[in-house]
């Protein structure tokens, strides 16, 4: 679905990412994990099509990227500065439908897999009734009233599936910081990625917010199957969040390693981290972004995963 | 008057700022009655006021204060519809704007007065040489601000909508457009007491012209009645001070949320 292939980006002599080949199957949900510094929102950024790379591909559903591509998502770590203040939750929400329409894609074809869920299905038959409406009327400002009125739909529906239902009409900086997050992820699911790039979502909130906006993700991710990728410094997430863990080494980036996480779904903050599997994962992916040897000996039966973090 | 009430009043910054004018006037008062000061040769506080209400009924100075304003409301419209446009190309364009700023720098400082007789040549016509030079005036606030407005555009904030698939100039309608607003805006309000200043200056200055700055020159010259003077310059600041509290107003209004953000930024950890 994604591939990437011996990506390669240079500033100038300093090379933020070296030859780094990766691949996403469909409705995969990847965890890239690496030391600050390791060129982790460079790569990103080269697989949204914000940055062409120094050398090396990436290619989305068997295109190359050359640009951005369609039906692409970003959540990035600062809502603050992502969410525009002059406009009210609902319309930060209904801003990309803007650039959908315009490109001509044809919504109606875009449903497909996502019908699943109800709220989606509310939303298509919303839509359907409003454009066969819009057919009708012949005007052309009637027309635009009609389709401001199906973007507010959609808008609402992807509020309503973060829990934000009544805070269509508020402004994010009434909003306290996760809830602006929350605004900023109803915006990527409301243009219906095919694939979202999350770019350290959740490094500016609070932990007890952070647990709640990784179940969120968790959530949407198993309703709506998403291709996701992402970026993170906390292993912890990386382990929980993940089908998958990407580890990267410090600048330049390039993959350490992989690992495969088959912790069970649905995960649950308390009882999946519980788990032995749990804390062992978390310590081999700990050791690879650290760069440090696993002990010969074989870790003790329980092993409290502090003893990690103190290790030099 | 309760003594809440009273405090409410008293505590609030038009409160206290009305107190200020009240002592300031006293003293004045006291001071010409006591005699310290002549009565020739500085008129009463109270002549003053006595004055000041007699303009309102004056024609010819109400007729001056429209005059005035016309040259005034039309010179913003100018310098609104240049300085703003060409804000947001040079806040654009770095390259441009690196050429020009040495070329803004060396401008902006000229006493806008000066250019009277050069743009009279030029114009051939009193009133719509007032006009120009009031815009000459004018126009560096509201450029400056917007080319900075402009240049302070959040790089995510562009990014965010481009990774949405929209191109350059939907970005630059709406992100730069709706950043950088409040910016020009400020400029806007600056620019609007600079340009009544400077209008009512040049008409004091250049011949020809109507308006305040004309009407002060004919009472100097005519009657030389210094309490009318005084009165026409409290007339004056009053209308400086109801400009840019329309402005200010205007901005609250229009900018909610860039004042929002400005204060709560300081109580959000």
């Amino acid at each position: 679905m994604l591939e990437v292939t011996s990506l390669t980006r240079a500033f100038g002599n300093h090379l933020a990412i070296a030859d780094i080949s990766m691949q996403v199957a469909e409705g995969e949900l990847v965890t890239i994990v690496g030391p600050s510094g390791c060129g982790k929102s460079t790569l990103l950024r080269c697989v949204a099509g914000l940055l062409p790379p120094t050398s090396g591909q990436v290619v989305l559903n068997g295109v190359p990227v050359t640009r951005v591509p369609d039906r692409l998502a970003v959540v990035f770590q600062d809502y603050s500065r992502s969410l525009y203040p002059w406009l009210s939750v609902a319309a930060n929400v209904a801003l990309p439908l803007l650039a959908a329409t315009r490109r001509g894609s044809d919504r109606g074809s875009r449903r497909g897999r996502a019908v699943r869920d109800p709220a989606v299905r509310d939303r298509a038959a919303s839509q359907r009734a409003v454009s066969q409406r819009a057919v009708s009327q012949r005007a052309v400002s009637q027309r635009a009233v009609s389709q401001r009125a199906a973007r507010r739909a959609v808008a609402l529906a992807a509020l309503e599936s973060v829990g934000l239902g009544g805070f269509a009409d508020r402004y994010p900086w009434q909003l306290s910081g996760g809830m602006q997050q929350r605004v900023a992820i109803a915006r990527a699911l409301a243009c219906e990625p095919v694939l979202l790039l999350m770019d350290e979502p959740f490094g500016a909130v609070d932990a007890q917010t952070r647990e709640d906006l990784e179940d969120l993700l968790l959530r949407v991710q198993a309703e709506r199957h998403i291709t996701t990728l992402l970026v993170t410094h906390d292993i912890d997430e990386s382990v929980y969040a993940g089908d998958r863990v990407i580890v990267l080494t410090r600048g330049p980036g390039r993959v350490r390693a992989e690992v495969a996480v088959d912790l069970p779904a649905p995960r649950d903050q308390i009882t999946t981290k519980e788990r032995r599997e749990f804390a062992r994962l978390r310590a081999e992916v700990s050791r690879l972004v650290r760069g440090t040897p696993a002990p010969a000996s074989a870790p003790p039966e329980i092993s409290p995963p502090e003893i990690f973090q103190q290790a030099p | 008057m309760t003594s809440t009430a009273w405090r409410a009043v008293s505590e609030s910054r038009a409160g206290r700022g009305a107190a200020g004018l009240v002592i300031l006037f006293g003293a004045a008062q006291l001071a010409l009655w006591a005699g310290r000061v002549s009565p020739a040769a500085f008129p009463l506080p109270t002549t003053v006021l006595g004055s000041a209400a007699g303009l309102v009924r004056n024609g010819a100075f109400v007729a001056s204060v429209g005059d005035t304003m016309l040259v005034w409301a039309q010179a913003m419209a100018i310098t609104v519809a240049i300085a703003v446009p060409v804000g947001l190309l040079l806040g654009t364009l770095s390259g441009a704007e690196r050429a020009l700023a040495p070329l803004i720098e060396f401008l902006r400082p000229f006493p806008a007065v000066v250019l009277i007789p050069l743009v009279l040549l030029i114009v051939q016509d009193d009133t719509r040489t007032e006009v120009v030079i009031v815009v000459y005036a004018a126009i560096w606030p509201v450029l400056i601000n917007t080319v900075y407005g402009v240049r302070g555009v959040d790089q995510l904030a562009r990014e965010t909508l481009r990774s949405f698939g929209f191109g350059p100039l939907s970005i630059a309608r709406r992100v730069s457009l709706p950043s950088a607003a409040p910016f020009a805006a400020t400029g806007v309000r600056i620019a609007g007491s600079i340009a009544f200043v400077v209008a009512v200056a040049a008409e004091l200055v250049g011949t020809g012209m109507n308006g305040i700055g004309a009407f002060t020159a004919s009472q100097e010259s005519g009657t030389g009645d210094m309490a009318i003077l005084i009165a026409v310059a409290v007339w004056s600041g009053l209308i400086g001070l109801a400009i840019n509290a329309v402005f200010a107003g205007a901005e609250r209004v229009a900018f909610r949320w860039h004042f929002a953000l400005a204060t709560s930024t300081r109580e959000l950890p």
